[in-house]
């Protein structure tokens, strides 16, 4: 017994090792320097206590960032998976072609962000040429067809759509796999008693599959708020201020967006809020989904 | 001998374990030892002795540009150049591209030699010469040009080394490439339909309206989504109303009473104008760059305010018979600013200060602002020097001339990013962008900048 532990230790060093150096060396330094003021470019930074953090409470950027950060978590989350559910539903279905299916629903996944980002931004809701106006404008629905949609009051809504249309693939796979794994005969058996599809979703799928689901949403969860690439890119030279998310602000507040604002010491802080808000949003969704295993 | 294997696997954990802690140890040793440094060299300026012959010397250079740019083909002819001059010295140069400060941070921050940088002045004066690891180049300035005709400090078109120096004066910064401000146009467009070019506020809206009623092409197109092209239109104005020094004068003010100067306000009112009369293309508020831009080149739309890096950036899209035109913003009737008060947009160079190739660094830089390397550059951008007798590019003839008469240079965004870099990111440019595509009125504009630059004092 002793033994198989010195080996388990062992197989487990070198990523523990990576782990140690590589995420919690970074994330002790991170919350020390938070603690300072400090630009990056000398090595002696000034120790300011809690101003940073209290800082953050009345600064209205970072406050917008944390609504914009929350928004794409939950309207985000919510879009996400409900379309992954209903096409899982349709997919398992016995529908034919599920494969060549899938394999569309998850193809926007696999394409890079920055991609996305100038092909919706250029390309779909361009307010002139854009393909989404000149849809509306086909079918004469002129109040759309006007519409813009990337304007400040509505491309956090706009790119909300992308995100959820690049994302739902991905947790489709995941959801997919878990429905999978749940016996034909539950829902034979179901049928037999009379029960209505939305019945069956309810009381077999969901309760069965809550175990995947859970993992899902926590990583959805920690990919919405850490989120940048498609978000950054989406503004072409500069990403809208109206989509700036935590990971965006604590960027541009270190280190500049070719201005020289370079305070490491309070994106540290904001990355230290960072942190916490997805420790906080995992332990809320274990809270929230129990874990009941289901044996079948 | 699976007990040796497994003591084996063990050893190599427990060094790498060790070697990686000895790691992090390491670096925060170091760290007094380059305070030491850096505060050693804190005083440091160029020497202005000649450079060591024979000595082999490298040259580290990071520079903002990317590979691909006529920018890096120019920085690379000079550096081939210079080698057949001084083969002992060897000039490493590294491509990073725009964000090139972020980079060096993080480099430096590891433990790696960087001897120069170039990039946008305004930011190495809120980096380098705000922190005080920049080289200080008077001595070098002082001394004789690449040739030996004349002090260096002659070759550059006057303001242009002051206007990044530091607050004691000193100037770090050598700033190369000069870019200005103004409108863009298509000269044949405007020659086909009898459009002159205007020299006053009012001659530009009656322009605008001709335009508007008389074809079926919008007068201004704006890439409204980029808050820092929206407000080349307030800084404009505001030098044209009142001269420059006054936006960062509010800013400054930690009352923010300085906002309820009544030029703010007209500032706003005269953008608004833009838009209720529909002169600025219909959409531009959701513009993605660079869509609106694009609009110039199709021939859509007839003019852009922009940087007059615009002609350089647009030459592969525009077609064989677009003319490039430019002009200066025009002057506000009871507004104290000139037709010629221009933008003065600098990129340059700057050495740090633990450097340990200064001498190199001087003559490199000399070489490089010889009046015919330089020419060299404004062939190839598009874009004007700092450096006397250099020409102006074609292109920006209209903006090249009205910079060259002019007695009033001012800085892009009137000074407030190199000033209060965080104020002008989340108090200015958020609450002028809001204001210019009119989601907020001039008065709401007014309060809010006051408040928050009340709160942005007392957060500092």
């Amino acid at each position: 017994m002793k033994r198989r532990r010195y080996i388990a230790w062992i197989f487990l060093a070198p990523s523990l090792i990576m782990y140690l150096y590589f995420f919690v060396y970074p994330t002790i330094e991170a919350i020390i320097l938070s603690f300072y003021k400090a630009s990056g470019f000398t090595q002696n930074p000034e120790f300011v206590g809690f101003k940073n953090f209290s800082k953050l409470i009345s600064d209205d950027s970072f406050l917008a960032a944390l609504k914009n950060t929350l928004l794409l978590l939950v309207i985000g989350g919510i879009g996400i998976f409900l379309i992954a559910f209903i096409f899982s539903l349709l997919l398992g279905s016995g529908i034919k072609g599920k494969k060549v299916y899938r394999t569309i629903i998850f193809f926007p996944f696999i394409i890079a962000p920055v991609v996305h980002s100038i092909y919706w931004g250029l390309l779909v809701y361009n307010p002139r040429k854009g393909m989404l106006n000149q849809f509306f404008k086909l079918l004469h629905i002129e109040a759309l067809a006007k519409f813009t949609f990337t304007e400040p009051k509505y491309v956090l809504w706009s790119v909300i759509f992308i995100v959820i249309w690049v994302s739902v693939g991905f947790y489709l796979i995941l959801l997919m796999a878990g429905i999978e794994r749940i016996p034909p005969y539950l829902y034979e058996a179901a049928r037999i008693e009379g029960a209505t599809e939305l019945r069956m979703f309810f009381n077999i799928t969901l309760p069965l599959v809550k175990e995947v689901l859970v993992i899902a949403i926590i990583f959805w969860g920690i990919n919405a708020v850490k989120m940048f690439d498609l978000l950054y890119a989406f503004g072409g030279i500069l990403p809208p201020r109206a989509l700036w998310t935590n990971a965006i602000y604590l960027y541009i507040m270190g280190f500049g967006k070719r201005d020289p604002i370079f305070q490491l010491g309070y994106a540290s802080a904001i990355g230290v809020v960072t942190l916490l808000l997805v420790i906080v949003i995992s332990f809320i969704i274990r809270k929230l989904i129990r874990r009941e295993i289901y044996e079948y | 001998m699976k007990k040796i294997l497994l003591w084996l696997l063990v050893l190599t954990m427990c060094i790498s374990m060790v070697a990686s802690f000895s790691l992090v140890g390491c670096k925060e040793k170091a760290a007094p030892a380059e305070e030491e440094a850096v505060e050693a060299a804190e005083e440091e300026v160029a020497p202005t002795e000649e450079a060591a012959v024979g000595e082999p010397k490298t040259i580290v250079y990071w520079s903002l540009w990317n590979e691909q740019e006529p920018f890096a083909t120019v920085v690379n002819k000079w550096i081939e150049d210079y080698k057949k001059v001084k083969p002992e010295i060897t000039i490493e140069v590294v491509y990073v591209g725009r964000e090139v400060m972020t980079k060096i941070m993080t480099a430096r921050s590891g433990g790696e030699t960087i001897d120069l940088v170039d990039t946008e002045s305004y930011v190495l004066k809120g980096s380098l010469i705000k922190e005080g690891i920049s080289l200080v180049m008077d001595e070098a300035l002082d001394a004789p040009d690449y040739k030996g005709d004349n002090p260096w400090r002659d070759s550059f078109l006057a303001g242009t080394l002051e206007q990044y120096a530091a607050d004691d004066g000193k100037v770090s910064v050598i700033s190369y490439n000069l870019i200005t401000n103004g409108f863009m146009y298509d000269k044949k467009l405007w020659r086909d339909n009898g459009w002159t070019v205007p020299e006053t506020w009012d001659e530009l809206l009656a322009l605008c309206e001709t335009i508007k009623t008389t074809s079926d092409i919008s007068p201004i197109t704006q890439d409204a989504g980029v808050d820092l092209y929206n407000d080349m239109w307030n800084y404009q104005i505001m030098e044209k109303l009142v001269g420059p020094g006054a936006i960062l004068a509010a800013a400054g003010d930690e009352t923010g009473m300085s906002w309820e100067d009544p030029a703010f306000k007209e500032a706003i009112e005269m953008e608004r104008v833009l838009w209720d009369k529909g002169y600025i293309v219909e959409g531009a508020a959701g513009f993605t760059w660079p869509a609106g831009q694009l609009l110039l080149t199709t021939g859509e739309a007839a003019m852009e305010l922009c940087g007059s890096w615009l002609p350089n950036e647009l030459k592969t899209q525009v077609s064989d018979d677009f003319e490039w035109g430019t002009f200066p913003f025009p002057e506000i009737a009871g507004g104290v600013g000139k037709i010629t008060d221009m933008e003065s947009y600098l990129i340059g160079w700057a050495a740090f200060n633990d450097t340990k190739v200064g001498p190199e660094i001087v003559d490199f830089l000399k070489f490089c602002t010889t009046p015919e390397n330089q020419q060299m550059l404004v062939d190839e951008s598009w874009n004007m020097s700092t450096i006397l007798g250099t020409n102006i590019p074609p292109a920006i003839q209209g903006l090249g001339e009205a910079l060259l008469d002019s007695e009033t240079l001012f800085s892009p965004h009137d000074g407030l990013p190199e000033a209060y870099p965080d104020y002008y990111k989340n108090v200015y440019l958020k609450n002028h962008h809001i204001a210019f595509i009119g989601d907020i009125t001039p008065d709401e504009y007014i309060e809010v900048m006051k408040k928050e630059t009340i709160e942005y004092w007392e957060n500092q």
